[in-house]
């Protein structure tokens, strides 16, 4: 036997006291969609809602709540013992708040037994994914400077505002047509960027195309982070191509000149 | 015509199928993830957006209508002139009057009444902008100088975002030719820019006035005068984002000069592109003429006099903005518009036209240095709203940042939620 204990908020928004039905419902796991969670297979012995921690409440209940106040309802779910242990088992519980007979709003609730590790996610491909691809790594120039021109090192600067460079290359014999570019995000980075996106149109074999986007990483974490850039092309699916960016360089390099001056 | 993105709301409302919490690397931004339970310890959980255009209007694509093969114009001359303070006119468009008398000159209609004054010299030119959003006035108080002045006839969004009211200046500039001036030295580049050339001493004295520029911005530059070997020729790319000043070699062997590019949004000089790396043209020949033929990299063709190059649509390239999906989240209570915490996920962007119809799956990764802490709530609702990045076409319809937010809009089209368990 387990219990699973739930604090949820019933707010009362407007400027008139309400009464809020609340209402505890089975909720259908096939009715939602795919869910990693184990199978819904825990039985529910009891479920109940109360004002006290300590109460294990009913199923039902009727709160007047004041005007722009709110209360917390304690819900108590105990659910039977494992079927099959190994593989953990969940159930799910709709809280529905009713005002003036009608539903407006809720929780979902969901009771999860879990003794197998969380699933790591999967790849989902797709049928026809746009051919074009990086042609290297992506890297940060200086604004305004030529976005062909790679600099030796691989790392963004950190407190900086740049031009990030996506090179992007048909790998293809035939040329592709329609070609467009944009960047989705900067990861868990925390860089912003300006978007834009590129219509690079028809990219021919071997053809890289140096899509920019301007980047300030002013409130960026150090690090390695995976960017999201997305290309597409006639008669393809848009696709996603991930880009590892590291954040850590002081700064750009600095243009190449040389002061040959002495000091004074 | 109306532009509209949507989230599908759930039904139950607080469950939400287009806002999916999801460890699955989804190559395409056309398929749908499958959910992922989350943890305080989660870091490979993005929350996908579906965001729907609903609207009647592509989002995300280029704003140039203008159909290709698209030969570059030259700037089109101001049409009105008077050269005597006796001299008299009034003339009408899409309800502006402009009057010139002995009395003075003026320009009036809806929420617009400016003044341009008595002409001491009485030479002035004048013009509308071909869209009809602008008024141009050139006048000399005396001589060869000349003062133009450009007024918005409606709300202007500049290229910074700042907005000029009708009435308001959008523009100025001013100088002096060598010769008593008329209406061909002015001329509109498309409806972006006011181009103003004439001799100066020294040269061809060129100014590009750029209302949509910050602070209505002016371009400027002195040519050396090779009369006889090199004229130019100033034209408008099709949809008028940047002026090319294009030499003419009218004697073989008098040079290779190169084109020069001005942006209209900015006022700054810029080079041709291709594919997006700074391309220098040079010109050879007496009839240079520059063509877009699509507007994409390397859409425009440029006939130099040594052959045809191509290089980037400086017009449609590169489309700025896109649709933002952004998401936050807030610990659960039964009704959305009850902010408990409101703590920012992250944002994603769906750009790359977005036609009516159509949906993407936006891939929003938690960039919240928190990452997923539940602060001892397991019970947590993700809020997701879908808005353009302009901040007009489609309005933010919530800042669940700013200090003490209103109630989420759940019931706006573009906001949806969706409850989880972070455990």
């Amino acid at each position: 036997m387990s219990i699973h204990r739930f604090t949820v908020n019933v707010p009362n928004p407007t400027s008139k006291t309400v009464l809020s039905e609340l209402r505890l419902e089975n909720a259908k796991l096939a009715n939602i969609f795919p869910i990693d969670v184990p199978e819904a297979n825990l039985e529910v012995l009891r479920a109940g809602l109360a004002l006290d921690p300590c109460d294990p409440g009913k199923r039902n209940i009727a709160v007047r709540l004041a005007a722009h106040a709110s209360l917390d309802i304690h819900v108590t779910v105990v659910t039977a013992d494992l079927p099959r242990r190994a593989i953990g088992g969940s159930a799910m519980l709709n809280l529905a708040d009713r005002r003036g007979g009608k539903v407006v709003g809720g929780v979902l609730l969901a009771c999860i037994d879990r003794s197998a590790p969380e699933w790591p996610g999967k790849e989902v491909s797709t049928s026809t994914p746009c051919p074009a691809v990086l042609a290297t790594t992506v890297y940060g120039v200086t604004i305004g400077a030529d976005p062909s021109k790679r600099p030796a090192k691989k790392a963004l600067p950190i407190g900086a505002q740049f031009n990030l460079v996506a090179p992007i290359m048909n790998p293809k014999a035939q040329s592709l047509m329609g070609v467009m570019v944009y960047l989705e995000h900067l990861g868990i980075s925390g860089a912003t960027f300006v978007p834009a996106s590129w219509n690079v149109g028809i990219l021919r074999q071997g053809d890289i195309f140096y899509a920019t986007w301007h980047v300030n990483t002013d409130n960026s974490r150090l690090g390695s982070f995976n960017a999201s850039i997305v290309v597409a092309s006639d008669g393809s699916d848009r696709t996603r191509l991930i880009c590892p960016v590291i954040m850590g360089q002081a700064r750009l390099e600095p243009a190449r000149h040389r002061d040959r001056r002495r000091p004074e | 015509m109306a532009a509209g993105l949507g989230i599908q709301h759930g039904s139950p409302v607080w469950l939400s199928p287009s806002i999916v919490p999801s460890r699955d690397t989804v190559v395409s931004p056309g398929s749908s993830p499958s959910v992922a339970a989350v943890t305080v310890t989660s870091t490979n959980v993005f929350v996908y957006v579906k965001v729907d255009n609903i609207g009647t209007v592509e989002l995300g694509a280029c704003l140039c209508a203008a159909p290709v093969p698209a030969p570059w114009p030259a700037v089109t001359q101001f049409a009105g002139f008077l050269a005597s303070t006796a001299g008299t006119t009034s003339a009408s468009r899409a309800g502006f009057t402009f009057t010139a008398s002995p009395a003075g000159d003026n320009i009036n209609g809806p929420g617009v009444n400016f003044l341009f004054g008595v002409v001491a010299s009485g030479r002035r030119a004048w013009d509308w902008s071909p869209d009809g959003r602008f008024f141009a006035y050139a006048s000399a108080f005396s001589g060869n100088d000349w003062n133009l002045t450009v007024i918005a006839l409606q709300n202007i969004t500049r290229s910074d975002g700042t907005v000029i009211l009708p009435s308001q200046l959008a523009s100025r500039a001013n100088g002096v030719y060598s010769i008593l001036w008329s209406n061909i030295n002015f001329g509109w580049a498309n409806s972006q820019a006011v181009v103003t050339s004439g001799p100066n001493s020294g040269g061809t004295g060129l100014s590009i006035a750029c209302p949509y520029a910050p602070g209505g911005l002016v371009w400027g530059s002195l040519t050396p005068a090779m009369p006889g070997l090199i004229d130019y020729v100033y034209l408008v790319s099709p949809c008028g984002s940047v002026v090319a000043i294009v030499p003419k070699v009218l004697v073989a062997g008098a040079g290779a000069p190169q084109i020069a590019v001005v942006s209209t949004s900015s006022a700054l000089s810029i080079q041709f592109t291709k594919n997006n790396v700074p391309t220098a043209v040079a010109i050879t020949g007496p009839a240079p003429s520059i063509t877009t033929v699509a507007h994409t990299a390397n859409g425009t063709q440029i006939v130099t006099g040594s052959g045809t190059v191509s290089v980037d649509d400086p017009d449609c390239t590169m489309v700025g903005g896109g649709v933002v999906a952004w998401v936050d989240r807030v610990k659960a209570s039964t009704l959305p518009s009850g902010n408990l915490g409101v703590m920012s996920v992250g944002s994603g962007m769906a750009a790359g036209s977005l036609k009516p119809g159509q949906s993407s799956w936006v891939q929003v990764p938690n960039s919240n240095p928190l990452g997923w802490a539940n602060q001892g709530e397991q019970h947590w609702c993700l809020l997701a709203q879908a808005y353009t990045s302009d901040g007009t076409t489609v309005a933010r319809p919530w800042n669940g940042q700013a200090p003490s937010p209103p109630a989420f809009p759940n019931s706006a089209v573009n906001c949806a939620q969706h409850n989880i368990a972070i455990s």
